[in-house]
């Protein structure tokens, strides 16, 4: 009985501190899924930094407001949204129709688009096509997956973390990894155990926009970030920010 | 070197699901309730809630196939590890019998998914097996371990004199396991190698982080895309319940066959 | 009788220690082909021990074991061989349960002796006949009195065509109204010439059967002779006490 007793305090004491957060949006929490280099990543002194994360903060001294980051796991990042656990998700998030449909985006902050990646030994594959029969790794629910899914003949298989499609690769079990191309660069160019084993093949083939995600309705909180995006744009911060991690 | 007590225990605990027999009456109609009834909502759901649920119904069944494939594979896989694991335990030859040991502390110190983990991806540094196998791999060496302790625990349940019988009368010492106390064995140990499949069968789940498209990543997938996540899981939740409790009556009819036999 | 021929049997000057514990201190004996040696004593006077020492179910620390010309406790040794020779029949019978009777007989011949399925049915069912229990023949152990169980198991060991017999008090865990039958079979044995070792309380059968008889007490023999002579006239203490107690 005491156990019970604890436990519902305890859960009344978490409904409180979200209702808190809610009711007063100086400091944010935003949900990020830091396995997704350079954009976010955890550095060595196990800190949470990464484009985003920059960009977000500039963002949001724009905007008067503080953040604080909670690195989560890439499929149940919107579940997390939906459950009240955080306030927003900047986590390279593709602004999609069907997730316009069931959560708000901010204005959009950088364009990219989806890229190939395959072991350097094949010297025919330039396109998702070229791989049919074969396996090819994409990290779960992202724009990357769902581009490998619409090519018949080639079977997709998801990740949770980029970095565990990578490694697969390695050991032979994948053909090709498709993904964000800065992620791309981060994996196939610049990492050590990787730079000699892969190269990126062909160029982009989508057109995407990244947007910081709020949950649907949310206005006041939008507001906030797009009156904060548009400063930091007039300063042309991001530029500079782009240019810290992305080449 | 026998230390009676001790294996009784190993030979009673389960982490699998209970067992329903005829003569537990309780438990038997608990499971009745929550088969049909798993199955009962399945249907409901597929046929009245259509618009929600019948693309996860279709998106789902290779993902049961995978996870019934790595399930056999790896209790079939597990079944022969753990036999020599449990013969080595036994084992006079100290070299044996210290390597058998070693492995099953080592694998028990470890938790089933750091496992997972770390046989998926060393055995992918030096030598190129596809990932179902190296899923079934991981988790057969995980297992073996548990079911090294079972089969030692069983053979040792049979009283010393079935071995003695059997040497005075000429047999070698694989002859005698063969022949007389494996057999003897096998009834000892069915209970709790059922019990071991079907938490094998639960645990077969976690293969899923290693991006095996079994029905917990199949739905994960779904989830992630539509974002239903409520509804996907619960149909997860449902199809696992299903088997679970399929494959512990056909566990719990063997168990009972096997009784009548004797 | 039949003293003279070479031994099957040569026991000499064996010790064992369990531990710091001495259960066998220097004991000698010889079997001669045919011959039946009656071993008695108290209870853990080693006795049973000696029997296992003779097919190394235990090792012996000192000593030497020949057996039918092989020294059983030689590395070179296949012991296999020795207890091919040598049957055993224990006090608990050690039945294979989860075999039939006739399935107990024949399995030491199918896997050891490599007999056809045919001849060692055929051998089985003439020894159960001898036995007196054919009718059980595809009964399970189970199913058969104690009484039976311990005839199953001496035609069991009959059925490797031993030289010689070990019996490890075959009588003591039976209800009095069965032990006759299994003295008679014995009896049938003895008189057909088997070489027979038997560890027993009965002392009539002692007296009828045995050509030899020998006394042990705290790991030691401490008398050996004939039975007349055993009976009437023992030389030591030690013995009168214990016939005493027991007759
Ligand atoms: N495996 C064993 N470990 C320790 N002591 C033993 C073992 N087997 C027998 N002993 C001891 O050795 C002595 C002789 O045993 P045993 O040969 O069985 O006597 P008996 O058959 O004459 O009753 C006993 O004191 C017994 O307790
Ligand atoms: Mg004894």
């Amino acid at each position: 009985m005491k156990i019970f007793r604890n436990i519902a305090v305890a859960f009344c004491l978490l409904a409180c501190s979200t209702v808190v957060a809610f009711a007063a949006p100086k400091t944010i929490k935003v949900a990020t899924d830091a396995t997704w280099p350079p954009m976010e990543m955890v550095d060595t002194a196990k800190k949470i930094v990464g484009y985003d994360i920059d960009f977000l903060n500039a963002v949001a001294k724009e905007a008067g407001i503080a953040v604080e980051f909670k690195n989560t796991a890439w499929d149940g990042i919107f579940a997390g949204l939906d459950s009240g656990q955080y306030d927003a998700i900047i986590s390279s998030v593709t602004i999609t129709d069907e997730r316009k449909a069931k959560y708000d985006f901010t204005e959009p902050y950088t364009s990219i688009g989806q890229i190939l990646i395959v072991p350097k030994a094949d010297m025919s594959s330039r396109k998702i096509a070229d791989l049919k029969g074969k396996k090819i790794g994409a990290q779960i629910g992202t724009t990357g997956a769902f581009e490998v899914k619409k090519v018949a003949g080639v079977e997709l298989k998801t990740y949770d973390e980029i970095g565990l499609a990578f490694e697969d690769m390695a050991a032979g079990r994948v053909s090709g990894v498709v993904c964000d191309e800065p992620v791309a660069a981060h994996f196939a160019l610049k990492k050590q155990e990787y730079k000699d084993k892969f190269k990126i093949v062909g160029a982009s083939f989508t057109k995407e926009a990244y947007g910081i995600v709020v949950k649907k309705g949310n206005k006041e909180l939008l507001d906030i970030l797009n009156r904060g995006i548009k400063a930091v744009k007039a300063k042309k911060l991001d530029a500079r920010i782009h240019s810290k991690w992305v080449k | 070197m026998q230390d009676n007590s001790s294996l009784q225990k190993t030979i009673d605990i389960g982490e699998g699901a209970a067992i329903p027999l005829k003569s537990d009456k309780g438990l038997f109609t608990a499971w009745r309730i929550a088969f049909f009834g798993a199955i009962a909502t399945c249907l409901y759901l597929a046929f009245f809630r259509p618009d929600e649920y019948m693309a996860i119904f279709r998106f789902i069944p290779d993902g049961i196939i995978v996870t019934f494939k790595v399930t056999v594979g790896s209790i079939i896989l597990a079944l022969i590890v753990g036999l020599i694991a449990g013969l080595g335990r036994i084992s006079s030859n100290r070299l044996i019998n210290g390597a058998a040991s070693l492995y099953v502390e080592v694998i028990r110190g470890i938790p089933l998914l750091v496992q997972l983990f770390y046989i998926y991806y060393a055995l992918g540094r030096f030598v190129k097996i596809p990932d179902m196998a190296s899923a079934i791999i991981a988790m057969a060496i995980c297992y073996g371990a548990y079911l090294g302790e079972v089969f030692r625990a069983g053979i040792q349940s049979i009283p010393k004199g079935q071995m003695e019988a059997a040497l005075s009368l000429g047999m070698s010492r694989f002859q005698a396991m063969r022949h007389v106390i494996l057999p003897q064995a096998f009834k000892v140990i069915l209970p709790p190698v059922g019990n071991e499949f079907i938490a094998l069968l639960k645990d077969s789940s976690l293969v899923s982080i290693l991006a095996v498209s079994d029905l917990l990543r199949r739905g994960r997938e779904y989830a992630s895309e539509t974002f239903s996540y409520f509804e996907t899981y619960t149909v997860i939740a449902l199809v696992y319940l299903i088997l679970t409790l399929f494959f512990s009556k056909l566990i719990g009819i063997m168990e009972e066959r096997l009784n009548e036999g004797k | 009788m039949k003293g003279n021929s070479e031994p099957i049997i040569e026991v000499s000057g064996i010790c064992k220690f369990f531990g710091a514990f001495q259960a066998l201190n220097n004991v000698s004996f010889s079997v001669a082909d045919g011959e039946k040696v009656v071993i008695i004593g108290p209870s853990g006077s080693g006795k049973s021990t000696v029997l296992r020492s003779i097919n190394r179910l235990e090792t012996i620390d000192r000593g030497r074991i020949v057996v039918h010309g092989m020294d059983v406790n030689d590395p070179e040794t296949d012991i296999c061989n020795v207890r091919e020779e040598v049957g055993m029949v224990f006090q608990s019978f050690n039945l294979f349960p989860h075999k039939t009777v006739l399935e107990n007989l024949m399995l030491a011949q199918l896997v050891v002796r490599r007999r056809n399925r045919t001849e060692a049915e055929n051998v089985s069912m003439e020894l159960l006949r001898k036995v007196g229990i054919e009718e059980k023949a595809n009964s399970y152990p189970a199913r058969l009195s104690g009484g039976q169980q311990q005839r199953v198991a001496i035609a069991r060991s009959l059925a490797m065509n031993p030289k010689a017999i070990l019996f490890d008090e075959p009588t003591s865990a039976l209800d009095p109204e069965m032990i006759g039958e299994v003295l008679d079979v014995m009896k049938t044995l003895a008189r057909e010439g088997m070489t027979m070792v038997v560890v027993t309380h009965e002392m009539g059968f002692a007296r009828e059967v045995a050509d030899r008889i020998l006394f042990m007490d705290h790991g030691k023999v401490i008398e050996e002779g004939v039975p007349e002579h055993f009976f009437t006239d023992p030389s030591h203490e030690r013995t009168k006490l214990f016939l005493s107690q027991i007759l």
